[in-house]
C-alpha cells in the first residue's frame, strides 16, 4: 500500500494498492492476484494484452513514449499514470494535457515516479487527478502539509484542463483611470 | 507602462509567499540542494562564484522611476550598493544572500517587480526594443504583446519543466532592434494590408555553444492566435527536445534536427486542434493592454534646430553627446536620450544606488517618471523634449552617465564574466575596461563611428558576441584565459554571425587586437562606411593578416 494524493471531489490523501510493473517481461497477474490490486504495465507490454486483461489494468508511459497510441482504447482504460524519472523531466505535463484535451480521457490519470510537492500545483492544473509521490518521500505529517501547495495560486493567467477559460475569459479586467496617466 | 490590477499584484504576492516557504523547508533540510535548486532559479536566484545573484525581472525593459528606486534600496540594504543591467534588459544583484532573497522578493512585489522566471528552464523574460512606443520607424508597439505573453507565460503549468531555457523577443519596428532572430521564438509584429495586427513568428535562433539564426515558421498568424501558436510550439518542444545532452537541448537543435518542414507539421497539428479554443485573446483583452501604453501627455512642440544648433556651438561637450546619445522621437519637439553605462573603467551596464536614485529623478523631472533598459546594458529616457535636452545633460554629466559613445567601440556589451559567473572561462569585464582604456580619445572614436563590440566570458554568450561586429569570447586553453576573436556579425533584420578570424589571444594583447582591427577599417574604407560595412566589402582576409601580422602584399605593405 502507498500513499497518493487525490484530487478530487478535493485534495485528500488516500492509500492504494496500485502496484506498477516496471520490468515488462513479468509475466501477468493470476486473476486472484489482481482482485485487491490495481496492476499497471509499461505501454508495449499493455498494447499485446488480452482485451479484457486490458480493461483492467492500468497502462504507464514514459516521457518519449507517444500517448497516441492509447486512443482506440480511452473509453475503456480505467487508468493512465505517467512517469517523471526526475520532477525537472517535464515531458508528463503535455502528455497528461493531450491525453485529456485531444484524447478525451476521462478516467484516472495519475502521476508517479519523482513526484514532489512542489510540482502538484501544475500538475494538478494539467489534468493529473492523482499524484504519487515516491514511496516514504513524505511522513504523513508532511503529505498532510503538502496539499497546501495546491492552492498556491488564486487565479492564474492561463486556463487549465479543467478550467480552459485563461483569466481574461474568467473575470473583467477594466483598465483603471491611472493607467491613462503616469505615476509621479 | 503596465499598470498591476489586483489579480497581477495578487500573483506575485502569492509567488513571494511560495517561494518563502520553498526557502523555508530547504534551510530545515525538507528539500535537498537540487531540489531546491530548480525553484530558486525559476526565482532568478543563482548561486554564483562568489554569492548568490539574483536576477530581477524588467520586463520587456520597462521602468518606473518609483521601480528604479526600490532596486536602489536593495542593493543598499542587501547588496553591495550597485546593479548590473544585463543582455535581456533584466537587472542582476550579485551579493545578496540567500536567506534575505523571499525578503527582497517581497519588497520587490510592492512596486510591481519580481523575478519570476528569470532563470531555469522554462520560458523567460519577454524582450522589445528598447525604443518601443517612440521610435520614428515603428509599426505596431510590441508593448502590450509582450505584456500579453508574458502573462500567458508566467506560471504556464505545462512548461516549467523544459528541457532547456526558452526565450522570446519581440519587434514591432523596420529595423529590428530586439535581435528577434536570435530568439527560440523572435515575433515580428505589423499590420496587414487590411490594417489588422498580424505576426511572423521565427523559431530556432540563439547565440551560445552553436549559435543559429532563427527561420520563418509562420508569416501573418492573426493577433488573436498568438498564444495559440507559441503554445504549439512549445508543446511540440516540451515533448521533443533533447533531455540527453545540455548542449544539444534547446529548440534550434530540434528545428534543424527535424528540418523546418516537418517542425512546422508538428506545431500545426496541435495548432489546428486549439485554435478554436478558448485561448483566443479576445477584442477587449487586447484593448485593456494597449490603453496602458496609451501616450503619455506628450505637449504640441515643434522641434528646435536652431536652439540644438546654439548649444552646439556654444556648450563644450554637448555637442558630442547629442551626437551620439541622443535618438530622433516619432513626436517632434522631443528626442530619445541614452544614458550610457560604459565610462571607461567601470564595468558595463553597472550602475550604483546613488546612480540610480539620481537617474530616477531625472526620469521624473525629464521622461514622465520612465526608462527602459536597453539590450545593450543602458538607459533610455524615452520622451524628453528637446528644450530640456541641455539641462539634462548638465545633470547626468557628474553622474557619469553621460559618456558620448552610444553605438561606438566603447559602448561595448560586456557579461560579468569570470569575475563573477561561475559558468565563465575568462574574465570579461578587465578586457572590456582595459579596450576603453587604449581608446580614450574621443576624436579618434568619432571617426571610427558605428562599430559594435560584445564580449563574452565563456560559449553561452550572454555577451552576444556571435552578432558583434566585432566579437570577443573567452576560452580556456590549459588553464589560462584566452580570447578568440570573431569578426562580421551583426544583429537586426541581417542577423549574422560572426566568423573566427584566428588563433586567440591573451588577455594583454586584446587592445592591440582591436587597434589593429580598426586600423585596417579606416586604411581601406570607403566614403560613408562603417566598420561592418568595410568588413563585408573587404572580408576577413586583410584583418587577418594585419592582426597576426602576416607577410603583407607589396600592395598592402605600400599603406602600412
Amino acid at each position: 500500500m502507498s500513499d497518493v494524493i487525490r484530487l478530487f471531489p478535493s485534495p485528500r490523501i488516500d492509500s492504494d494498492a496500485t502496484v506498477f510493473v516496471m520490468n515488462p517481461d513479468e509475466p501477468p497477474p493470476a486473476p486472484h492476484e489482481s482482485e485487491n490490486a490495481q496492476w499497471v504495465w509499461p505501454l508495449e507490454a499493455w498494447l499485446t494484452m488480452d482485451p479484457l486483461l486490458q480493461r483492467q489494468c492500468g497502462v504507464w508511459l514514459s516521457g518519449e513514449q507517444d500517448v497516441s497510441l492509447l486512443a482506440p482504447f480511452i473509453d475503456t482504460l480505467p487508468l493512465v499514470a505517467l512517469h517523471f524519472p526526475a520532477f525537472k523531466d517535464g515531458r508528463g505535463y503535455s502528455q497528461a494535457v493531450l491525453l485529456r484535451q485531444r484524447y478525451g480521457f476521462k478516467g484516472e490519470l495519475r502521476a508517479f515516479g519523482e513526484v514532489l510537492r512542489d510540482q502538484f500545483y501544475y500538475m494538478a492544473r494539467c489534468g493529473f487527478d492523482v499524484l504519487q509521490p515516491p514511496e516514504g518521500r513524505y511522513s504523513p505529517e508532511k503529505q498532510q502539509e503538502a496539499l497546501k501547495s495546491l492552492e498556491d495560486f488564486t487565479e492564474p493567467y492561463q486556463g487549465s484542463v479543467r478550467i480552459p477559460e485563461p483569466l481574461f475569459r474568467r473575470v473583467a479586467r477594466p483598465v483603471p483611470l491611472d493607467a491613462l496617466t503616469t505615476e509621479a | 507602462m503596465y499598470r498591476y490590477d489586483a489579480y497581477d499584484q495578487q500573483l506575485v504576492d502569492e509567488r513571494v509567499t511560495q517561494f518563502r516557504d520553498q526557502t523555508r523547508r530547504y534551510l530545515a533540510g525538507e528539500l535537498s540542494e537540487d531540489e531546491f535548486r530548480i525553484l530558486r532559479l525559476q526565482n532568478g536566484l543563482y548561486v554564483q562564484r562568489h554569492a548568490p545573484m539574483l536576477r530581477v525581472a524588467i520586463p520587456y525593459g520597462q521602468l518606473s522611476s518609483r521601480q528604479l528606486r526600490t532596486l536602489a534600496d536593495l542593493a543598499v540594504r542587501y547588496d553591495k550598493g550597485y546593479g548590473h543591467f544585463t543582455t535581456r534588459q533584466n537587472i542582476q544583484f550579485n551579493w545578496p544572500k540567500l536567506e534575505d532573497v523571499p525578503e527582497m522578493l517581497a519588497e520587490l512585489a510592492t512596486v510591481q517587480m519580481h523575478a519570476i522566471q528569470t532563470s531555469g528552464n522554462c520560458i523567460r523574460n519577454i524582450t522589445a526594443d528598447a525604443y518601443a512606443g517612440v521610435a520614428a520607424d515603428e509599426g505596431v508597439d510590441p508593448r502590450p504583446w509582450c505584456e500579453l505573453l508574458r502573462q500567458w507565460s508566467s506560471f504556464h503549468p505545462e512548461f516549467a519543466y523544459l528541457p532547456r531555457k526558452f526565450k522570446i523577443a519581440v519587434n514591432g519596428a523596420r529595423e529590428d532592434r530586439a535581435v528577434i532572430l536570435a530568439h527560440d521564438i523572435g515575433l515580428s509584429v505589423y499590420r496587414d494590408p487590411a490594417g489588422l495586427p498580424v505576426f511572423d513568428v521565427f523559431v530556432g535562433g540563439g547565440l551560445g555553444r552553436t549559435p543559429m539564426i532563427g527561420e520563418c515558421l509562420a508569416k501573418a498568424i492573426p493577433a488573436a492566435q498568438i498564444l495559440n501558436y507559441c503554445e504549439a510550439i512549445l508543446r511540440v518542444y516540451n515533448l521533443h527536445g533533447r533531455r540527453d545532452n545540455l548542449y544539444k537541448a534547446r529548440i534550434k537543435i530540434l528545428v534543424k534536427a527535424l528540418g523546418l518542414e516537418a517542425f512546422r507539421a508538428e506545431v500545426d497539428a496541435v495548432f489546428q486542434e486549439i485554435k478554436d479554443g478558448p485561448a483566443q485573446v479576445t477584442e477587449a483583452e487586447l484593448a485593456r493592454l494597449a490603453a496602458h501604453f496609451d501616450d503619455p501627455a506628450y505637449e504640441a512642440l515643434s522641434d528646435e534646430p536652431a536652439l540644438l544648433a546654439e548649444w552646439m556651438a556654444h556648450e563644450p561637450g554637448f555637442k558630442g553627446w547629442y551626437r551620439r546619445n541622443v535618438k530622433a522621437h516619432k513626436k517632434p519637439g522631443y528626442a530619445i536620450v541614452v544614458l550610457s553605462l560604459k565610462p571607461n573603467g567601470v564595468a558595463p551596464g553597472d550602475l550604483t544606488a546613488l546612480q540610480m536614485n539620481a537617474v530616477a529623478d531625472l526620469a521624473d523631472a525629464y521622461s514622465f517618471g520612465e526608462l527602459r533598459v536597453a539590450h545593450e546594458q543602458n538607459l533610455v529616457l524615452a520622451d524628453v523634449r528637446q528644450k530640456d535636452l541641455l539641462s539634462l545633460w548638465k545633470a547626468l554629466v557628474p553622474l557619469g552617465v553621460a559618456t558620448p559613445n552610444i553605438g561606438l567601440l566603447t559602448d561595448l556589451i560586456s557579461c560579468p564574466g569570470g569575475d563573477f559567473c561561475s559558468l565563465a572561462n575568462a574574465r570579461s569585464i578587465p578586457v572590456a575596461n582595459a579596450i576603453q582604456d587604449r581608446f580614450e580619445d574621443m576624436d579618434y572614436l568619432f571617426d571610427v563611428g558605428d562599430i559594435e563590440l560584445n564580449i563574452s566570458g565563456c560559449m553561452n554568450a550572454c555577451g552576444h558576441h556571435h552578432v558583434g561586429h566585432i566579437g570577443i569570447l573567452g576560452v580556456d586553453k590549459n588553464g589560462s584565459e584566452f580570447y578568440q576573436v570573431t569578426l562580421g556579425g551583426r544583429q537586426g533584420t541581417q542577423t549574422r554571425i560572426g566568423k573566427v578570424i584566428g588563433p586567440s589571444f591573451a588577455a594583454d594583447e586584446m587592445p592591440e587586437v582591436i587597434a589593429r582591427l580598426l586600423a585596417v577599417y579606416v586604411r581601406e574604407r570607403h566614403e560613408g562606411e562603417r566598420f561592418i560595412d568595410t568588413v563585408d566589402r573587404i572580408g576577413l582576409p586583410p584583418f587577418k593578416a594585419h592582426v597576426y601580422g602576416e607577410k603583407t602584399t607589396a600592395r598592402e605593405s605600400r599603406h602600412v
